[in-house]
């Protein structure tokens, strides 16, 4: 299944009661939906409303998500509407409509020129998360850190990556997951340490 | 079942064990929390700055307070491809039905009644052999009957139009 279907499957388990479907959803999508207001709304404590708000919306609207596009795409315009209309509703001003396109909603990539919308007091925290999944990823096995970083940066599947590293994919599959357990055994002591705050 | 997880958030699974893993990521909060590590892995990993947020717990207890969606889903087959299904089916079903029809009335006029031919051709079958429905006896008195009725006052003269040149012609 692509991740398009996952989606979709979340999204149907969804529709049928299931809060938790769409809870993992949120955990998939929050900071990628908080890059993307970050670029309308400056203060971080707003974003998190809007963020908030365009969720709970989505979930209200699921009954009417059909799967035509992408779930993304569909948060996405609900993250942007939501934000305008929060502006409007402040007197602020809007972006205009031709100021984010929904086109760009699926390969909107969130790491390249945009607002770093940490607040000082987090900055350092971030930084330590960010310092610590590379430290972890540099001292992965070799073909651990090929197999996690071909996926996770270049987007490959297992397929494409089997072939590259000229091995099974289940054995591409079980590198993968070894990597993503050795950086979060690293990661865990730092995670939920501000507060009520989650990553 | 964390390495299905893994393999969950790849996209790698087929559509029984996807089904598998989620129903475990919601049933169990620790397979919840690989979900939850793997997806902040990934996007450090993009590049994708992290920060303490708590907008996933937000909307976890914004959701307790609202009421269980329940509604069938719909697949976009059953929306723009099954609409197209129905359609063509029906123009199928359409097609065919005309066609019978056709063919029936083909079978009738190769015995030699119903259709008129062509005035092209020689043995011309005089519209003398249609007997004028509303000459008979019958279809006057059936008409006579249901003159309350617009068609029945209609009729009359549609037949008796046709009804008179061909009795000119004879």
């Amino acid at each position: 299944m692509s991740d398009r279907e996952i989606d979709q499957q979340l999204v149907e388990k969804a529709q049928r009661g299931d809060k938790k479907a769409f809870e993992m959803l949120v955990v998939k999508y929050q900071r990628k939906l908080e890059r993307l207001l970050s670029r309308i709304i400056r203060d971080p404590a707003e974003i998190e409303d809007v963020a908030q708000e365009a969720f709970i919306k989505a979930y209200r609207a699921l009954p009417n998500f059909r799967g035509d596009s992408a779930f993304y795409t569909w948060l996405y315009r609900i993250g942007i509407n939501t934000a305008k209309n929060y502006l409007i509703a402040l007197g602020r001003r809007a972006p205009t409509s031709t100021e984010f396109d929904s086109e760009e909603a699926e390969g909107f990539e969130d790491a390249a020129g945009l607002r770093d919308i940490n607040t000082p007091e987090s900055e350092l925290a971030t930084k330590q998360i960010a310092q610590t999944v590379n430290d972890a990823i540099a001292a992965l096995p070799e073909e651990l850190r090929t197999a996690i970083t071909l996926r996770e940066l270049d987007g490959l599947s297992y397929e494409e990556i089997a072939q590259i590293m000229s091995c099974p994919i289940g054995t591409v599959r079980s590198r993968i997951f070894r990597a993503r357990e050795a950086v979060a055994a690293r990661l865990r002591p730092q995670l939920g340490t501000t507060k009520d705050k989650r990553w | 079942m964390t390495q299905e997880i893994s393999a969950l958030m790849d996209g790698e699974l087929e559509p029984q064990e996807a089904e598998r893993a989620i129903r475990a990521c919601c049933a169990s909060s620790e397979a919840a929390d690989k979900w939850e590590e793997y997806n902040l892995i990934g996007d450090v990993l993009r590049g994708n700055l992290p920060h303490p947020t708590r907008t996933a717990q937000r909307v976890r207890d914004a959701l307790a307070a609202e009421p269980a969606i329940i509604s069938r889903p719909k697949r976009v087959y059953e929306t723009t491809v099954g609409r197209i299904a129905l359609a063509a089916a029906a123009s199928v079903a359409t097609v065919g039905v005309v066609g019978w029809m056709g063919s029936q009335q083909g079978g009738q006029s190769s015995s030699g009644s119903l259709v008129a031919k062509s005035p092209g051709t020689s043995n011309i079958q005089p519209v003398g052999n249609v007997v004028p429905l509303a000459s008979t006896v019958d279809m006057q008195d059936y008409v006579a009957a249901h003159k309350q009725l617009p068609s029945a006052q209609l009729y009359r003269p549609v037949v008796n139009n046709r009804a008179a040149p061909a009795a000119a012609a004879r």
